[in-house]
């Protein structure tokens, strides 16, 4: 048994006599002898001073009236609206009357616009090089989405 | 610490009584900063370490589904910020080797412990701790300090069932070893 000639107080731990007995208590007393440890004093005052700052700056972030979504909505909106007009009426001559004149709107235009952005997809290099850019972007949006979820709990 | 004390304060807090944050702060500062300091073993690191995940959580407090104890929920964001800034700064470069006779050490004898001052013990039990594998400190100090049961670790770590027992298994024995080894250094250094 080993004794240090300069010990003043005891402090015994009953399950170290017995060196059969189960560690676990042991141990939880050696942890709990060791304890806590306590951060500066000025730990929370810090933690909450960021914190309010933080409030602070969120109560003065520009919020756009029209949100990113309702963007997106009036840019489909949009798209389909070009796409259903150049499509309905290709090839069409539209009379328009006004004043007493007759004006014809020749939409045929709209039709050899029409065929000539069509005729792009028809190569097989541009159809490989869309796919795979929709591929990665989508991709890209799952890794963004997964880095930045939530703890669980 | 009552789980539905911090109920109520988180309550609070999401509805909008920003200051009630501090009574969490207060509640589990000393306990996350313990579990930061055992990962990182140095208090500057540890203390930003702990400031950072009480951050964090203020932000994803929202989050929080009150399915976990909001202690084990903390502690699982210290854990991952104190393990992603060890790993960006490289802080633990000297690994310990691989206890080959870990097997061995039940014969351990810690009377030398009984004899020294209550400051020195802790000291020295400090020490022991600091010498033993990161995710071991990590996982005794969830186990006895914060009393966190082996489902709960598992949520912290991300540790299987299987590896948190082996590691507490590990853990002990390597304590009692380090133990024995300072005890045994002490004695020489006196001689």
């Amino acid at each position: 048994m080993i004794k240090f000639p300069w010990s003043l107080k005891m402090q015994k731990h009953k399950h170290m006599k017995n060196n059969k007995t189960n560690i676990d208590p042991v141990i939880k007393s050696l942890l709990e002898e060791a304890g806590t440890e306590q951060p500066s004093s000025q730990f929370s005052d810090k933690i909450m001073h960021q914190i309010h700052e933080k409030s602070m700056k969120s109560a003065f972030v520009y919020t756009p009236v029209i949100g990113r979504k309702a963007w997106i909505l009036m840019a489909l909106f949009a798209i389909s609206l070009v796409v259903y007009l150049l499509t309905a009426y290709a090839g069409e001559v539209q009379p328009v009357e006004s004043y007493g004149y007759d004006f014809h709107i020749d939409t045929t235009v709209f039709s050899s616009l029409l065929a000539k952005f069509t005729s792009l997809f028809a190569s097989p290099i541009l159809k490989a090089a869309i796919l795979t850019f929709v591929v990665f972007t989508f991709i890209n949006q799952l890794i963004l989405y997964w880095k930045s979820r939530p703890m669980t709990n | 610490m009552s789980d539905q004390e911090d109920s109520y304060y988180i309550k609070k807090v999401l509805q909008g009584h920003v200051a009630s944050y501090n009574m969490l702060v207060e509640r589990h500062q000393s306990l996350a900063y313990t579990l930061a300091l055992r990962i990182a073993k140095n208090h500057e690191d540890a203390e930003e370490i702990a400031q950072d995940a009480f951050l964090k959580a203020y932000d994803a407090l929202r989050t929080f589904k009150h399915e976990s104890k909001f202690s084990t929920w903390l502690y699982q964001i210290v854990y991952r910020t104190a393990i992603s800034k060890l790993r960006k700064k490289e802080l633990d470069s000297t690994s310990l080797d691989e206890l080959q006779n870990v097997g061995k050490i039940h014969g351990h004898n810690l009377d030398g412990l009984d004899a020294l001052h209550t400051q020195e013990r802790k000291k020295i039990i400090n020490e022991a701790i600091g010498r033993l594998k990161e995710n071991e400190r990590a996982v005794l100090t969830l186990f006895y300090l914060s009393e966190q049961n082996i489902r709960e670790i598992e949520k912290i770590t991300g540790y299987s069932t299987s590896n948190i027992k082996t590691l507490l298994h590990r853990g002990r024995n390597s304590l009692l070893f380090e133990l024995n080894k300072i005890l045994k250094d002490e004695i020489i250094d006196m001689l």
